[in-house]
């Protein structure tokens, strides 16, 4: 009986591999080679680096991010239909019903959605998604483990204050650029 | 079978249609649109809120026994008169009570309620404002377990547009 939990984990890999929808995941993978998409990787490792001057419960959330991805799709001039098609695959993916919607608003021709996959207190996956019929889509995901959504909040807000230091995301951006 | 679904359709259709019909605002790109779910309230409990006094701990049960707010507003005129004239087919079906009527400076703003578990609380709350000009008209939209006397506290947490009007909202 002790194989009992053991069974069922295998067992719940197994179904989910055997989901015939798109997943994001997918949708990044398929993707992200793709010249008209702008993908970004961010591997937890390099959020926790040893350069960064973290406070220690800082450090205790991002250890339950495992990474953070980022998809996003510019409008330009000739790709207006791509665009449209593209915009439509993404809003299927996340019309399903295991992303559980947070709060999504709209203001002229942007639109914006946040939402999360996995249990109320213990989330695997956190997605924000917005989109501007002039400048594009994009998607950004914060996959972990049993993240605490309030912790996430917490470390977005002290991120939008300018208090987190990341230094492996600064010299990543800078690089981009 | 067949009239069991015939029956079942019957039963569910106008649910389902009091439910969406002003869904289609969240699209418009005439619109502001904000929706806040259930699961984003008991979120905001947990972050930004201490409950060492009585009264934050009124306002936590408000926000944990919220279900979904909307809130639409529009400044163009053809959905204006679109959504006056939704909020009126709606509230003709009358399973909303009207709460009250505010008046002022040629706006019009009403409030309808749907009853709740005692006389202090409703289980839904909705608002219309009927702007001209300037002044948005806006939708708002709440349900849940909402405790009136807590209710304006709202306004000055989120950012509704007509939120101010909450203000006005008194016991029934």
């Amino acid at each position: 009986m002790k194989f009992t939990p053991l069974i069922l984990a295998l067992l719940g890999i197994v179904l989910n591999s055997c989901n015939s929808d798109t997943s994001l995941q997918e949708y990044y993978v398929q993707n992200q080679q793709d010249n008209q998409f702008l993908a970004l990787d961010v591997p937890s490792s390099l959020l926790t680096g040893d350069n960064s001057s973290l406070t220690a419960e800082q450090k205790a959330i991002l250890k339950t991010i495992n990474k953070v991805n980022f998809i996003a799709f510019p409008l330009k001039e000739d790709n207006k239909e791509v665009f449209e098609a593209e915009k439509e695959k993404i809003t299927k993916i996340l019309s399903d019903e295991k992303y559980q919607t947070l709060m999504m608003f709209g203001k002229g021709t942007t639109k914006g959605k946040i939402m999360f996959l996995g249990e109320d207190d213990a989330i695997d996956e956190f997605i924000i998604f917005g989109s501007d019929e002039e400048k594009g889509f994009g998607v950004a995901r914060v996959t972990g483990n049993n993240m605490k959504p309030e912790d996430l909040i917490k470390l977005f807000k002290s991120a939008e204050k300018g208090d987190l230091d990341i230094a492996g995301l600064q010299d990543l951006l800078n690089s981009k650029q | 079978m067949k009239k069991l679904t015939f029956l079942l359709l019957f039963t569910l259709l106008p649910l389902l249609s009091n439910a969406q019909s002003f869904d289609k605002y969240e699209s418009m790109k005439e619109v502001d649109a904000v929706v806040i779910t259930s699961k984003m309230f008991k979120l905001l409990t947990k972050i930004d809120l201490n409950a060492d006094d009585p009264e934050t701990q009124q306002y936590i049960d408000l926000i944990e026994n919220l279900k979904e707010m909307r809130v639409f507003s529009t400044k163009s005129s053809s959905v204006r008169d679109q959504m006056a004239a939704d909020v009126a087919s709606f509230l003709k079906k009358g399973s909303m009570e009207e709460l009250m009527r505010v008046t002022e400076n040629g706006k019009t703003v009403k409030f309808y309620y749907k009853p709740g578990k005692n006389d202090d609380f409703v289980s839904q709350l909705f608002m219309f404002m009927d702007g001209k000009g300037d002044e948005p008209s806006v939708i708002l939209n709440i349900t849940g377990d909402i405790n009136l006397s807590q209710v304006s506290k709202l306004a000055q947490d989120f950012n509704i547009p007509a939120g101010d009007q909450l203000e006005n909202v008194e016991k029934k």
